[in-house]
């Protein structure tokens, strides 16, 4: 089976940007670690200057906006575009590439087969460290609940984030202990735990 | 919390992505939440120079007339050699504990993630075409 739009979109701008300069980051790289939700887009954290990424992709046909974020909103500068994958309109997937806004080794990415495709992912630490540096509610969210799915993220998210506000630990550790994320976290490992043995199913039958 | 490097490998790493004037980079380390003392800022770009770590160019802001003109640093290849060196020190030091690393079998559960958020988010999108339409 042929991978879906979304993972072609990021394997082209892997390809493109060059595979051993950058990794996924955003709802998919949070999706490949363990919260599995719907995306819209694909995000790149590539380790060069945006202009020359921009170059790269036009030199590709793909036409990038530089957009300038402001950093009293919490914004940062990146670019913005979308990439065709198909002949349709429904083909399209939009793309944000962003600058390493926080310390960022492509080495430690991590490398998935998927479908055919080869991805980059970005490993956990950088994962915890760009949300955190993000800081919005859902940002901080996802690592609550990626910490509840995996325990033994907590010390390190904890260390973290101690390193970035005031605070900002305990905040961290509240939002863990959370009822709420607790309760989502646990409907989230529920769904993957009967996805897998669904899967264990249909090899064993077919 | 703020981190305190050497103001020499702070300068450097700030140059690492792209050539800025003191001034830039103070303001860039700063963003990071790395502190330096602004006072040893332009003796240590002086001392960077002299050992052929570091260029210097002047020029004048682009729009703006009678601006007065702005000594750009930027690496040379020595010091782009330099700082690639220091970077994996500092990484290394920093590398993230063992027990984050995936396995072989946490990157086959990745991969299975991903198949799963795609067909999620390509339902979705229909969705919200169909009620587009």
């Amino acid at each position: 089976m042929a991978a879906g739009k979304f993972t072609r979109a990021a394997a082209e701008l892997l390809r493109i940007l060059g595979t051993d300069r950058c990794a996924i980051v955003g709802g998919m790289a949070v999706n490949a670690h363990g919260y599995v939700r719907a995306t819209r887009d694909v995000d790149v954290m590539a380790n060069m200057p945006l202009p020359e990424a921009r170059k790269l992709l036009r030199e590709h046909g793909i036409e990038a906006r530089l957009f300038k974020g402001d950093p009293l909103e919490g914004d940062f500068t990146c670019l913005k575009g979308v990439i065709g994958v198909g002949p349709r309109r429904v083909d399209a997937v939009p793309f944000d590439v962003i600058p390493p806004l926080v310390p960022f080794e492509p080495d430690r990415a991590i490398e998935l087969l998927v479908r055919g495709e080869k991805l980059r992912v970005v490993d956990p630490d950088t994962l915890i460290r760009l949300k955190l540096k993000a800081g919005s509610a859902k940002d901080l969210y996802d690592i609550a609940i990626l910490a509840n799915l995996h325990p033994e993220w907590e010390e390190r998210v904890l260390a973290l984030a101690a390193t970035t506000k005031k605070d900002a630990a305990q905040r961290m550790l509240a939002l863990m202990r959370a009822p709420r994320v607790r309760g989502q976290a646990k409907e989230v490992a529920r769904q993957e735990s009967a996805l897998r043995a669904f899967a264990r199913r249909i090899a064993r039958e077919g | 919390m703020r981190a305190v490097l050497t103001t020499r490998s702070a300068l450097l790493q700030a140059l690492r992505l792209r050539a800025g004037y003191g001034l830039d980079l103070i303001r860039r380390l700063e963003g990071n939440a790395v502190s330096v003392a602004e006072a040893r800022v332009y003796p240590v770009l002086k001392e960077l120079q002299a050992e052929g770590l570091v260029q210097s160019v002047q020029l004048a802001p682009k729009g703006r007339r009678g601006a007065r003109a702005r000594t750009y640093y930027h690496l040379t290849p020595a010091g782009a050699a330099v700082v690639e060196a220091e970077r994996k020190i500092l990484l290394a030091l920093l590398a993230p504990p063992a027990v984050l690393l995936p396995t072989p079998r946490d990157r086959d559960r990745m991969a299975a993630r991903i198949i799963e958020a795609e067909e999620l988010s390509e339902s979705a999108e229909e969705l919200r075409l169909a009620g587009k339409t």
